[in-house]
């Protein structure tokens, strides 16, 4: 063969090869810990619509987003968080409802307003044998403070001060102030693996986790799946559900078509549009349940004048018909809110309740503020960030034309419109959504009213009183109590318009027991078969 | 020749630190990263603390320098999102780009390439209208309506694929095919119009007239020197999906660097859209090498050596 031939079909060997390479799984770019993971898509294929029989071994759930570590101190969203959760533990847990009850802790007091003594459980042990005792704790809370390590939380445990091991089985951990959310932030604050961390490294750890969780890491391709196996010696009892594969599918239409084709077990974030298809696909329901989230429409009352005035906020907030937008735009999966409170929240009081839909008074209001015509307010949103946001935006914009507001929506890009309501910016109004699986009064009603608080533009003395006031108070009833005014003012002084509690919406196949939980996050040892 | 290679490589770095200044100003024209990053509840002063430390509040042209220095230690920095470093997660998620790039040049050239034959061989009859409405509608169908279409089809209706997800050959098909269509259509028209070209030379006549057969002079005499312009376009088109398979990345669920990329301008992830720009335009550079190094192989005529340096 001439020389020019050889190359030539040289190349298209090599192509080939590249093309080739990779099938069949045997890839182990990515792929650092236990076995390498091999796509079990073929036989699943097969398996369409058959129950049972499919996910026996092994279930199947479809993820929204990257996973981006598997350090759970460094973990933010709600995927990376659902991943971390099954392969850690942390004191205390959150149960489906929102109530806080302990895991790794048997028991705690307060000892006085700043020091709280945790009594731990004993016999836990990480898998790769290590012991979790008082020095795990003393550890897992210093590293996540620890500026060096520089984990994304880091700021939200800043009210810790500091640990001290009592004994091997008590710790005492003392807070700077007195802070009564310590037991509901712990639900976050991982336990790890002092020896293993300290003879490895923070890098090691991030791509071979070491919990005491129900799972243990089998193996992880990067922007593909990652698969969890059943740690028979979970102290909780070993779970039902032997292994559980997370396949990331960002893009909804796949996430929803890979549930009719039978491929996944669970997908999360089910587009509204969507949820007729599932429904009618055979073997499988929606089920959707109330989610962390508080859902707003933020107003610059610092920036922009015409918002600077309470009539005119208030307004807006009659002005508003959330019942419609519920009904038509999120096919009924949310619930009204009052003041931004949620009722799985402690110190969520019913009595506020929600603006009633008063088209006739806002334009009374506007007018008598002296903005009867020519208001003329912008609604930022970004595309995509909340199920049916752009919607949503564009809704709230028509029922303000209507009592007269020139009212428009503008896209933004996610950091570009946080970059603006933090230097306060924002031309006008703004639709957001606040929470995660800490949220409460305290910590989501400061981030959102707080005088100077990133994403807050409003300045109230009265409100920073109060809830520095109320979230240092440990005497329930006085707690509430503040709870209450707070809400009451942040009702009556409207610097936001609260809209909704978010609902997670997911795809499930029917044999399988599964309530959602108010965190977002999926404890795959909760499920169990039908 | 080695000469030629040291020349072309040493231009290669200038277009690399052109690249990366484009970038890095575009990046940093808007958005702000550390919005993304921590977590909510930050209060102003722990956010201008973390800011600090990670360098984000000194100048642009120091931050730019910066980055340029830890390169040359090898150090291409850790992603601001996913804490890892940014060498390692691109490189854990090339091979799939790769991957995905050749069997989409493949599924390109399998089918244009003898599309484009059969059309030229028969000029002007049903068959070649055929083949340009062909090739006309693998342009003109946008790709992710064409992926979402196959999913529908071939996953949820009749069970033969799975939707998406990497690992498996039955998982590449239809991301290859949805890449490799808009290939396939430049690669089947070009061929089509070079070979009409060199079927009119004289060469070709001669071999007629000398009685070959028909098939052996179009794939032995004509089709080889009409290579010429297609592996051009073959090259670009390996470039040009090394870069930009994202939409098929993302609606198969593909782990590969394109879906990363846009990912990281989101989040303004400053030193992974660097790394990524760099990778990307270093595999461009490197693929246009080869294409013009496989000139003077196909056709000796050629010397690029010289004539590419006047």
């Amino acid at each position: 063969m001439k020389k020019r031939n050889r190359i030539l079909a040289g190349i298209l060997a090599v192509m080939l090869t590249f093309s080739l390479a990779g099938c069949g799984g045997q890839d182990a770019a990515g792929s650092t810990a236990g076995t390498v993971g091999t796509a079990e898509d073929a036989s699943q294929v097969q398996d369409v619509n058959n129950g049972t029989a499919a996910n026996t071994d092994g279930i199947t759930i479809a993820v929204s987003s990257d996973i981006t570590t598997l350090d759970p101190q460094n973990a933010s969203g709600t995927v990376t968080a659902t991943v971390f959760f099954n392969m850690f533990d942390c004191l205390t847990r959150m149960d489906a409802e929102g109530n806080v009850e302990c895991l790794l802790a048997e028991s705690y007091e307060n000892l006085d307003d700043t020091t709280w003594q945790f009594n731990l459980r004993q016999g836990v042990t990480f898998t790769n044998g290590e012991i979790f005792n008082a020095d795990t704790v003393k550890y897992s809370v210093e590293r996540i403070l620890d500026e060096n390590y520089g984990s994304s939380v880091m700021a939200d445990f800043a009210d810790i001060d500091s640990v001290e091991v009592v004994d091997d089985y008590t710790v005492n951990i003392i807070t700077k102030t007195p802070f009564p959310s310590l037991p509901l932030r712990l639900t976050y604050l991982a336990m790890v693996p002092k020896d293993y961390i300290t003879e490895n490294g923070d890098d090691y750890f991030a791509t071979n986790p070491v919990g005491t969780g129900a799972y243990k890491l089998e193996s992880y391709e990067e922007g593909n799946q990652l698969v969890l196996t059943a740690n028979e010696d979970y102290f909780m009892g070993a779970p039902e559900v032997k292994k559980v594969t997370f396949k990331i599918i960002k893009e909804e239409s796949t996430r929803v078509m890979a549930v009719q084709a039978g491929e996944v077990d669970i997908a999360m974030s089910i587009p509204v549009s969507q949820i007729g298809a599932i429904d009618a696909t055979e073997g499988y329901s929606i089920i959707a349940g109330p989610a962390d989230r508080t859902m707003f429409l933020g107003m610059n009352t610092i920036g922009n004048e015409a918002l600077s005035k309470k009539e005119v906020r208030q307004a807006i907030c009659y002005a508003i018909d959330m019942d419609t937008i519920i009904s038509v735009i999120l096919g009924g999966y949310a619930d009204k809110t009052a003041a931004l409170s949620l009722p799985q929240w402690s110190g969520y009081d019913a009595s506020v309740t929600p603006y009633e839909y008063d088209p006739e008074k806002a334009k009374q209001m506007l007018a008598d503020a002296g903005y009867a015509s020519g208001l003329s307010l912008e609604i930022a949103v970004v595309n995509g960030e909340y199920p049916c946001f752009s919607e949503i935006a564009e809704a709230i914009a028509g029922q303000l034309q209507s009592v007269g507001i020139d009212a428009y929506v503008n896209y933004y890009e996610k950091s570009v419109l946080r970059g603006a309501v933090k230097d306060n910016s924002i031309p006008a109004l703004y639709l957001m959504g606040l929470g995660g699986p800490y949220a409460e009064n305290n910590q989501t009603l400061r981030i959102i009213c707080g005088t100077g608080e990133r994403y807050s533009t409003w300045n109230n003395e009265e409100f920073d009183t109060l809830r520095a006031e109320a979230g240092s108070e440990f005497d329930e009833t006085k707690r509430n109590e503040l709870w209450s005014q707070i809400q009451s003012l942040i009702k009556e002084e409207a610097p936001v318009a609260s809209l909704y509690q978010l609902y997670g919406v997911y795809a499930v196949r029917d044999n399988l027991d599964w309530t959602p939980a108010l965190n977002e996050v999926i404890q795959v040892n909760e499920i169990s078969y039908k | 020749m080695a000469k030629y290679i040291s020349k072309r490589l040493l231009q290669a770095i200038f277009v690399l630190l052109g690249v990366s200044l484009v970038a890095f100003i575009i990046l940093h024209l808007s958005g702000d990263p550390l919005s993304l990053l921590i977590s909510s509840g930050a209060t102003p002063e722990q956010e201008a603390a973390i800011r600090t430390k990670m360098g984000l509040d000194d100048p642009l042209y120091i931050q730019y320098f910066r980055f340029l220095a830890q390169i040359l230690h090898g150090d291409f920095g850790e992603s601001l999102y996913y804490k890892q470093s940014t060498l390692s997660l691109i490189m854990n998620r090339l091979p799939a780009t790769i991957q995905l790039t050749f069997a989409g040049i493949l599924v390109a050239t399998v089918i244009g390439i003898p599309l484009g034959i059969i059309a030229a061989t028969k000029k002007g009859s049903v068959v070649d209208s055929v083949v340009r409405i062909i090739a006309i509608c693998g342009q003109a169908i946008p790709s992710f309506w064409l992926g979402l279409m196959m999913i529908l089809i071939f996953s949820v209706k009749l069970k033969w694929l799975p939707t998406s997800g990497r690992g498996t050959f039955a998982q590449m098909i239809m991301p290859a095919i949805t890449v490799g269509l808009f290939s396939m259509a430049s690669v089947c028209r070009l061929t089509r119009s070079t070979m009409i070209e060199t079927l009119k030379t004289d060469y070709i006549r001669t071999a007629k007239a000398k009685g070959l057969h028909k098939a052996r002079i179009i794939v032995v005499h004509a089709l080889r020197n009409s290579l010429l312009p297609v592996v051009t376009t073959i090259g670009m088109e390996i470039g040009h999906l090394l870069g930009g398979t994202l939409l098929t990345e993302t609606i198969f669920s593909w782990p590969g660097i394109g879906s990363l990329a846009v990912q990281a301008i989101t989040n303004r992830d400053y030193p992974l859209v660097q790394t990524a720009v760099l990778i990307t335009a270093f595999m461009f550079v490197i693929v246009n090498l080869i294409v013009d190094l496989l000139y003077a192989v196909i056709d000796p005529r050629i010397d690029v050596t010289n004539a590419k340096l006047e």
